[in-house]
């Protein structure tokens, strides 16, 4: 906890300092919630296909994008935080103290971890205040287990990407493509349903979409626990093969950095 | 005043040697587009034989390109030996880098190494947290008086000058108070004065701490002023050995190595 303590505090530091950035983030939330309230007076509620998410598309856009955005720092962070010190230089400075690379990344995303959730609440928060969200307040712990579950699927995905920085140093592009990928597939401004069936199975073999399947059903009041159960199944599977694979590439990946002397390379 | 910090850890005892290093060789592949097909092979470091006696100061001169951060980094546990053996304290570095890495202190000499928005205190309390030291204050306050930068302790790195940067990676590196360092260049870009502190620094932590140091240098004066040996490192190889370290023994080695 020390260790997480002091990258938390280093990381906010740095954020300090760049206050424009800092505030922009935030204002960035008003956007996104802005558009997701002009595309709800577009799209008829209560259709069919949004009638097991509670019937009301902005609530429907609204977490999806709240979550996707919460997701995508899963995605980004482990590599973004490990690209961040490789650009720095401060990379060697930090694998040259006596601790395992593998817990160095894990404490280097708590900083950004942190931030995202503290937006994904603003971003509830205000959707229900501001443009009157149907979020079922009763059912938020089950929502935020199903999130819990979904990060940690995400985050192997995230920490795979990690690995690959190492060796191939630029991972941006992959990452988007990803990122998008998850968003056209992952249901996050329209259920799988409408989607062709070869599309489905795509999105059922992705984290994404049993994360915000979950997450939708269990903010809808009278939850369909039979449902989310079957996803909090799959994300667990997710979640126990593929974080121990990631694990392993990332720490084969700094083994191969050893070997061609580019630890501190970008 | 430059002081050695009289808090430096004179113990445990470690190997024979602070550093033994046998037949260490190291081959790098420049990268083609396709994977596995390099363009060429550059052999780094060809055999070296190298022993930094404990508690002394130990420098590595050559050319660029010559090895010399190549094995610093491969004693530092950043960089893997393709052959050969490395004993860092009497720790293997390829088997028990953990135990490698809590006994040396490296400094890269690249100031781009710090958080350049964190004042110089920020920068030593994350290191003192990555060295889990238990109530670090007044370790960071020793440090910082001892490179000189105690009243520049809070104010940002990105309003360093070259020198105060070096300086600081140089207390980063003494934080957690090794009993080993691995300087690379650690004097490039330090103006006169700085130098001749810094100097004086490495051999009070010599001779109050046992600190033992290897340090790469291109500076005859340097490393007759600091050294007690110097080993002179061409294309990968150790070609002259100078025990009797003066600016005369210095400068007929780097004749010589001119004429080879």
């Amino acid at each position: 906890m020390t260790l997480i303590r002091a990258f938390v505090r280093r990381d906010f530091r740095q954020e300090k300092t760049y206050r424009l950035a800092l505030i922009t983030q935030f204002a960035g939330i008003f956007s996104t919630l802005l558009s997701a309230g002009f595309l709800s007076r577009l799209v008829p509620g209560n259709t069919t296909a949004l009638r097991p998410y509670g019937g009301d598309y902005f609530t429907f856009a609204l977490v999806g994008t709240a979550a996707l955005s919460y997701f995508s720092v899963a995605l980004g962070s482990f590599a973004g935080s490990l690209g961040q010190e490789q650009q720095m230089g401060t990379m060697e400075a930090l694998l040259v103290t006596p601790n395992d690379p593998k817990l160095l990344l894990v404490c280097g995303a708590a900083w950004p971890f942190i931030f995202a959730t503290v937006q994904l609440v603003l971003y509830i928060a205000l959707g229900a205040l501001l443009f009157h969200a149907k979020i079922a307040l009763g059912n938020l712990a089950i929502a935020s287990g199903m999130l819990l579950l979904t990060l940690a699927a995400f985050s192997a995905v995230g920490l795979a990407a990690a690995g690959l920085i190492m060796v191939v140093k630029r991972t941006g592009a992959l990452l988007g493509f990803v990122g998008s990928a998850f968003g056209l597939l992952g249901g996050v401004l329209y259920p799988i349903s409408v989607l062709p069936r070869p599309f489905q199975l795509l999105a059922y073999a992705l984290p994404m979409s049993h994360g915000l399947e979950g997450v939708r059903l269990a903010l809808v009041p009278n939850p369909d626990l039979g449902a989310i159960g079957r996803d909090a199944l799959a994300l667990g599977l997710f979640t126990v093969v593929l974080v121990p694979v990631a694990f392993w590439g990332f720490e084969w990946s700094v083994r191969q950095c050893r070997r061609t002397g580019s630890l501190g390379h970008y | 005043m430059v002081t050695a910090s009289p808090d430096i850890r004179t113990d445990p005892p470690f190997g024979a040697n602070a550093v033994d290093a046998t037949g260490v060789e190291k081959r790098f592949y420049v990268r083609g587009f396709w994977p596995g097909r390099p363009k060429g092979v550059v052999n780094a470091l060809r055999g070296v034989d190298l022993i930094v006696a404990r508690d002394t100061v130990h420098g590595v001169m050559g050319p660029n390109g010559s090895g010399k951060s190549t094995f610093l980094r491969i004693l530092a546990t950043l960089v893997t030996a393709d052959s050969g053996s490395a004993l860092v304290g009497g720790r293997d570095v390829e088997r028990e880098g953990d135990a490698v890495r809590g006994l040396i202190g490296f400094s890269t000499g690249d100031e781009r190494s710090l958080y350049w928005r964190l004042t110089a205190r920020q920068n030593l309390e994350f290191a003192a947290a990555l060295h889990r030291l238990a109530a670090p204050d007044e370790i960071i306050e020793t440090t910082l008086e001892m490179v000189n930068l105690a009243e520049h302790a809070d104010r940002p790195v990105s309003g360093f000058s070259q020198g105060m940067g070096r300086r600081l990676g140089l207390a980063r590196a003494l934080l957690h108070r090794p009993m080993i360092l691995l300087l690379d260049e650690p004097t490039r870009s330090l103006d006169p004065v700085s130098r001749s502190e810094f100097h004086v620094v490495i051999k009070r932590l010599r001779d109050d701490a046992g600190v033992s140091t290897l340090l790469t240098t291109h500076d005859v004066v340097e490393a007759a002023d600091v050294c007690e040996r110097v080993s002179v490192l061409r294309e990968g190889e150790i070609v002259d050995d100078v025990a009797n370290v003066n600016k005369t023994t210095l400068g007929r080695a780097m004749k010589a190595l001119a004429a080879q």
